[in-house]
């Protein structure tokens, strides 16, 4: 004959030891996610990387999400000197993500008119469309826009500046009425400052 | 032309400072309009500068926001435009016979196709060597302008700017996006139809 089963105890440590943990993985992950560069950002790079060549150090690699620029619009809500320049530009961002790599051997060719075709190609599987490309000598300046028609938003930019020694690649988010509303009054500021 | 330029670049990148709101360029209508121009492929050299700028009308319409306020007129001349294609490629040993022959065939295709030449200019013994076409609507309408410059500077300058310009906007125009040759350009009329 089978002894009656007892009921299964279910321990509520695994919840208690879940719920202190929870946090820590949350803010570890997110602390983690802010020294990586976004995804298309990070595709340029290594397009651009693998076409100099060489090995290209990471000097400076972060990113502010959306939370984290709502956080500081927050903040800066509360100073009141801020000025409104530094005030809009925090309302018109949405996000970013910035890295600056430095080459580590004795020369680096840089990437050269040859790469910004290759670069194209890996951006355009991406959905980006090269919207500016300038080569000198040794500096190249790459801006590549989303090519996707028909979506009105969200705005996105990406793009890299290499001088040969030194990579910078930043991927940004805008409010485009909120850039447009601060580009123009840089404008107009500075029409009225020359017409003084 | 080196002030042209870079100021030129300056008033492209103030549309590319920040991709934007409104949907992205429409290659295949855009390369479809009466106003286009195939530049084709442009050989840059392995030492030399090369600048590839693309505007679409997204980007455009987001300039013409960006000055509606300080220069409606302004605003509303890029805001009509559908694309504005900058290409300067530096001239080297290496590119100058192929660049130059893109150039003179370009010239020529425009010639062929009707457009327009509102500009010609060659400076003696050395100089600019300027060419500025245009697609025409009827007599006071444009729909499409093309720059061509060859610099005493070694360098080649390409213009496409395609959308509706009117005849009063060229100015406008010129003074915006610092195309000098433009400045005192008049479109000429047409001939008047006999009795």
């Amino acid at each position: 004959m089978n002894a009656p089963a007892t009921p299964r105890r279910h321990s509520a440590w695994p919840w208690i030891v879940g719920l202190i943990l929870a946090p820590f993985v949350i803010l570890g992950s997110a602390v983690a996610s802010a020294f990586r560069l976004d995804a298309d950002a990070a595709a340029l790079r290594r397009q651009i990387a693998a076409a100099a060549g060489g090995h290209w150090g990471t000097q400076v690699q972060f990113s502010v999400p959306a939370g984290a620029v709502g956080l500081a619009r927050a903040a800066t809500a509360c100073i009141h000197d801020l000025p409104s320049e530094a005030r809009d530009g925090l309302a018109a961002l949405e996000s970013a993500s910035v890295g600056v790599y430095a080459w580590t051997g004795a020369d680096a060719a840089g990437p050269g008119r040859h790469t910004i075709a290759d670069a194209d190609r890996g951006m355009a599987r991406r959905g980006w469309t090269r919207i500016v490309g300038v080569v000198d000598d040794r500096n190249t300046v790459l801006i590549y826009a989303p090519a996707d028609a028909g979506t009105a938003r969200p705005d996105r930019l990406c793009l890299a500046v290499c001088d040969g020694r030194q990579l910078v690649v930043v991927a940004a988010r805008f409010d485009g009425r909120a850039l447009a509303r601060l580009i123009g009054r840089e404008i107009e500021t500075h029409a009225r400052l020359a017409r003084l | 032309m080196k002030s042209t330029l870079r100021l030129l670049l300056a008033a492209a990148a103030l549309g590319c400072a920040a991709a934007v709101s409104l949907p992205a360029a429409e290659p295949a209508a855009v390369a479809n309009s009466d106003g286009y121009v195939d530049f084709g492929q442009l050989v840059p050299s392995p030492e030399g500068k090369f600048v590839e700028v693309n505007l679409s009308p997204s980007l455009l319409k987001f300039a013409a926001l960006c000055v509606s306020k300080e220069e409606p007129q302004a605003s509303e001349l890029i805001g009509n435009l559908r694309q504005v294609r900058i290409n300067v490629v530096e001239l080297t040993d290496a590119n100058r016979e192929k660049v130059l022959e893109r150039v003179r065939a370009v010239r020529q295709q425009l010639a062929d196709a009707g457009w327009t030449t509102l500009v010609n200019v060659r400076e003696q013994p050395k100089g600019d060597d300027v060419q500025i076409f245009a697609r025409m609507r009827g007599e006071e309408a444009i729909q499409g302008l093309a720059v061509t410059v060859i610099g005493e500077d070694h360098e080649v300058v390409l213009i496409n700017i395609v959308g509706e310009i009117k005849a009063e906007q060229i100015a406008t125009l010129a003074e915006h996006f610092h195309i000098d040759p433009l400045k005192d350009v008049h479109l000429p009329k047409a001939p008047q139809p006999k009795a």
